[in-house]
């Protein structure tokens, strides 16, 4: 009944299976789990590491953001570092300048980003492939650009230091409560994406990467889908910001430059496109990667760009096709 | 003053007209080189449909190449140019074979992810094998003798700039219209299915092409090398604003990335001149968006619908 | 069917969650009874340098500070201690930076920090820093608010850039006899201190600042920026650019004849200038806040370079590592035997107008932490520098 192929994928014999979001009590309990580690987690280890683990979850949620563009929708972003860094200047800007609480400022600065990610859309949709990357591109150098040199507003490339957040008069100020609120959005909009991608847009999202051509013929409308993929990917991206500029606590336009867009693109390649645990399992790798080899003289990079293309050639469903093929191997084991 | 307002007028406009054809004569010198970078992107482009990011630093490790010809083994420079040339043909069509033909299921944005991985291994290793300090290239051509052409100096590199883009540019478009070559290039990227069936050797094709880029590049690289310097990073910004030279001319058109280079290097330095320099290097950047809203294909590609 | 479901997509993923941070908790916290970063006979220090990336070339820096400390140690160390200096690469990047200073503190627990490189690296730490009581000695950049207002732990060395491009202007008036003067500037942090202090002085009408050109560290063609110079008419300009692209200025300016008297930030005190931009070099007058690298005082460097650093080249930023590691082995010999935190920043505290090899007039005391005020002006001659003025300061 329950037949496994290749990809580790098992097979659904009703809708309702399809759709559930936990799929067995195991699950809940393993989420139960995963929920008391994460709580206790910053009682037992170093600061830097509940720092690298905050740093973490807000990759986590750019990755998941990004995956939902490029691997579910099919389109492609070389640019995601803008929508971070308009997500981080907004929610620092907000609070500083116009004194917002933090409550308020945090989901506008998403809500910014996403309607910039709404404004790409449109260019996008007459645009395919390899002029989406361009365009994307473009977008996210002139988004550094503009900071830079609209420094009245941004402080230019000095950058600025973001205010502590703060709920009422509960101020956010060691790395333990900024890991909280890292990990409980983080699970939130997980949560969201996974909900997400079950619902109708989420089908049509999928059933847009497959064809756009087909997808209209069945009725999805391609301006509403495909603008809205832009405008919730960017939202994460700017969700993602705002919690970075508060985690690091000093953001400046160098902070969100090229490289980070390519790292995020990296961390969804090697974790596995169109996978929500690969996005996951990718933005964990490449956050700890950087500091297990900063010992290694020059060969990050060359590790770092070596990894990319091994993924490519040779495991194009990246960790998470690994995970699954691993987790086949020990479901049929001796056979 | 008020006798002196109308000469002073006057030598502000001669200032002006010196001023203005002084910048579009160094805009062009540069934007010759955005030129060859973009020309390099766009032969891969219309026959591999890849966007090539590796292309400023493979250039950048062909221009390396060069520079321990002629300073580690003491090569005289023609040879050390030649040899390089050869070298970057080998080195361009090798990352075809080895890397980009082997990609499984390859997706449009699977190749990006290879090139984006072969730009990172290289800038890497270039920094590993020759440092991150700032070298000079060594070049018989001078970069302080000028020549003028009325008020308008132009120095020796310059000129040779010019020139070499010039001849380059024009021996390829010969090549990709005349040579049988070439029209298999083309055959290619107009339906690589058909063009496989009425025999054309595709994989040999393409490992051409890149090889093709992988020398235009290599000539970009050992012609600004004595102006920008030579260090890993020397092709990071020049690789962007091929780009944005690329898509100004069209993806799929060669001469309208001579043209988009071109006309690139004349914008930026007339917005460096007139506006303010520092939006100078962000023109290119609205430039890609612009071109893309308005006119997606670009000044001069052509746009190939799609079915189905 | 209940079987089925256990091999949900959510189990996955949460078992996998679990794994992924179970690795994760390798360190635990201890207790210690002696400084952190002291042994019997060692000493941790640390540093951040950007090893990987566009500013690789400045690493050279971390490089000649670990190599001082090796020579230290070669020396029998101090006070019977060897020192232990960990880099960590941070590219340049702040986030980084927050990253590999937090590890080198709470997971290597470092006695202290000597020549962080940058400010905007330096600027996502230094509170952090601060707040956990861990020495900073001479951050490897002039940004004048490390000292300003002055944090107990932060010690700045170097002449910062808001004194520096002061000093600049006072001299071009003075000296040079400028009428009007422009100023080329890196748009970032360096750029814009000296600009400012330019322009406060022109403010002060001390010149009339007539022109600024501003670069973004990206640019390749300096043609249109040298236009923009030459209109202005400015008989002198200085210059708050680095390296590459003051050299690629100066030859863009002599091509289309323009020739001013240039005047430079400290930055460019570097003999590859002579290579960079060859001739055109010739003349120009250059800030200096470290013994001259080629002067006869400077001989113990260039013998340090010889045996220690063959492969790099003497001048540069090489110099400044030099100096750092000067002054805080000085400090921590001051410091004593029983080294504690607090006891190095009490044993900083009492240099008055002290010299090192390179290091010059430092002075720090209990409310200061701006070590030096001083520069000297030196000249482009024959592919050397030359001293051209004693020591200088605002008074």
């Amino acid at each position: 009944m329950n037949v496994p192929y290749a990809g580790g994928m098992d097979v659904r014999t009703d809708y309702l299976q399809e759709i559930r979001l936990f799929r067995s009590m195991a699950a809940k309990c393993w989420f139960a789990l995963l929920l008391v580690v994460l709580l206790v987690i910053p009682a037992v280890v170093e600061g830097y590491l509940v720092y690298l683990l905050a740093l973490a979850a807000v990759h986590i949620i750019i990755a998941i953001g990004l995956n939902l563009l490029i691997g579910y929708t099919g389109q492609i972003s070389l640019g995601h570092a803008g929508f971070m860094a308009i997500g981080a200047y907004a929610s620092s800007l907000l609070m500083l300048k116009l004194q917002f609480p933090f409550l308020l400022a945090f989901p506008v600065a998403g809500l910014i980003a996403g309607l910039f990610g709404l404004l790409l859309g449109f260019p996008a949709l007459r645009l395919t492939g390899p002029y989406l990357a361009i365009a994307t591109l473009g977008f996210g150098i002139a988004v550094a650009q503009v900071l830079v040199k609209w420094d009245s507003l941004s402080g230019g490339s000095i950058g600025i230091h973001p205010p502590k957040p703060s709920f009422g008069p509960f101020i956010l100020s060691g790395e333990t409560h900024l890991y909280y609120l890292a990990i409980v959005m983080m699970l939130f909009m997980t949560i969201g994406a996974a909900n997400l991608m079950r619902s109708k847009i989420g089908r049509a999202f999928i059933a847009i990467r497959d064809s756009d051509i087909a997808a209209t013929a069945m009725g999805v409308n391609l301006t509403l889908y495909k603008t809205l993929a832009f405008a919730v990917s960017a939202f994460y991206a700017g969700i993602g910001g705002s919690l970075f500029a508060h985690l690091v606590g000093f953001i400046s336009p160098e902070s969100f430059n090229l490289l980070v867009s390519i790292q995020f693109l990296s961390m969804i390649v090697i974790g596995g496109l169109a996978s929500i645990l690969g996005s996951i399992l990718g933005a964990i790798l490449l956050t700890a990667l950087p500091y297990f080899l900063s010992g290694i003289k020059n060969l990050p990079m060359v590790i770092y760009g070596a990894c990319l293309i091994l993924v490519v050639m040779f495991e194009p469903h990246g960790l998470r096709g690994r995970w699954g093929k691993i987790r086949l191997y020990w479901r049929l084991w001796p056979f | 003053m008020h006798i002196s307002h109308p000469a002073r007028r006057t030598s502000d406009l001669a200032l002006f007209k010196a001023m203005l054809a002084q910048l579009i004569v160094s805009g062009l010198a540069t934007g010759s080189l955005y030129a060859l970078l973009a020309l390099g992107l766009v032969i891969v482009y219309k026959t591999s449909n890849v966007l090539n990011f590796a292309q400023g630093e493979m250039a950048m490790v062909s221009t390396f190449v060069a520079f321990t010809f002629l300073e580690t083994l003491q090569m005289p420079y023609l040879w050390a140019f030649l040899l390089a040339i050869v070298a970057s043909f080998l080195f361009g069509a090798a990352i075809e074979v080895a890397l980009l033909r082997p990609a499984t299921n390859p997706t449009p944005l699977g190749l990006i992810i290879v090139t984006l991985g072969v730009q990172q291994v290289l800038y890497g290793a270039a920094g590993w094998i020759w440092g991150y300090d700032t070298k000079t290239f060594p070049s018989p051509l001078s970069d302080t003798k000028i020549y003028r052409l009325g008020r308008v100096v132009l120095s020796e590199v310059n000129l040779w700039i010019l020139t070499a883009s010039i001849i380059l540019m024009v021996a390829l478009l010969l090549f990709f219209r005349y040579t049988r070559v070439g029209v298999a290039m083309r055959a290619i990227s107009q339906n690589p299915t058909t063009a496989r069936l009425m025999g054309t050797r595709t994989p040999w094709v393409l490992s051409l092409t890149w090889a093709i880029a992988s020398v235009l590049g290599a000539v970009a690289g050992m012609l600004i090398a004595p102006i920008t310097f030579l260090d890993p990073n020397m092709m990071l910004n020049p690789l962007l604003k091929a780009f944005a030279a690329a898509t100004l001319g069209g993806m799929n058109s060669l001469a309208g990335a001579v043209v988009g280079g071109g006309s690139l290097g004349i914008l930026e330095n007339l917005v460096g001149g007139y506006l303010t320099p520092e939006l100078k290097d962000s023109v290119a950047f609205f430039v890609i968006i612009l071109v893309l809203c308005l006119r997606p294909s670009g000044l001069m590609g052509r746009h190939y619908r799609r079915r189905v | 069917m209940k079987r089925a479901d256990r091999t949900g997509r959510p189990t996955r993923t949460v078992g996998l969650l679990i794994c992924c941070l179970l690795v994760g908790l390798g360190g635990v916290n201890s207790l210690f009874a002696a400084e952190v970063g002291i042994t019997d006979t060692t000493i941790k220090l640390g540093t951040y340098q950007p090893i990987s990336g566009p500013l690789a070339p400045y690493a050279v820096l971390g490089r000649t500070i670990e190599a001082y400390f090796k020579m230290v140690n070669d020396r029998g160390g101090i006070h019977g201690r060897k020192i232990n200096l960990l880099i960590r690469d941070d590219g340049y990047n702040p986030a980084n930076t927050r990253v590999v200073v937090r590890e080198l503190v709470e997971r290597d627990k470092v006695f202290a920090f000597v020549g962080g490189l940058g400010t905007p690296t330096g600027l996502a730490i230094m509170d952090y820093l601060n707040d956990h009581k861990v020495p900073h000695v001479s951050p490897a950049s002039g940004y004048s608010g490390w000292a300003h207002p002055p944090k107990r732990y932060l010690f700045a060395q170097s002449t910062n850039y808001a004194v520096e491009s002061r000093l600049l202007t006072k001299y071009a008036a003075e000296q040079l006899k400028a009428k009007k003067i422009a100023v080329f500037y890196q748009n970032d942090p360096f750029g814009k201190e000296g600009l400012d202090g330019v322009t406060d002085m022109a403010k002060r009408k001390v010149l009339p600042l007539i022109a600024t050109v501003s670069y973004e560290r990206t640019d390749t063609d300096y043609a249109s920026h040298a236009i923009k110079l030459l209109r202005s008419g400015a008989d002198t300009v200085l210059l708050w650019s680095s390296s590459k692209p003051t050299a690629a200025l100066l030859k863009e300016a002599a091509k289309i004849g323009y020739k001013p008297k240039w005047l430079s930030s400290l930055v460019n005190l570097d003999p590859v200038m002579f290579k960079l931009a060859g001739e055109t070099w010739e003349g120009t007058i250059v800030a200096s806040s470290y013994t001259l690298y080629s002067s006869p005082e400077a001989e113990p460097y260039r013998q340090f370079m010889r045996k220690y650093l063959p492969n790099e080249p003497v001048g540069g930023f090489s110099v400044g590592g030099y100096a750092m590691a000067e002054i805080m082995t000085e400090a921590l010999r001051r410091a004593g035997r029983d080294l504690t935190r607090e006891k190095l920043v009490q044993a900083l505290e009492t240099f008055k107008d002290w010299n090192g090899v390179m290091a010059y007039n430092i002075t720090w005391g209990p409310n200061r932490r701006q070590g030096q005020n001083s520069i000297f002006f030196t000249k482009a001659e024959k592919r050397e520098f030359v001293k051209t003025s004693d020591w200088l300061s605002l008074d």
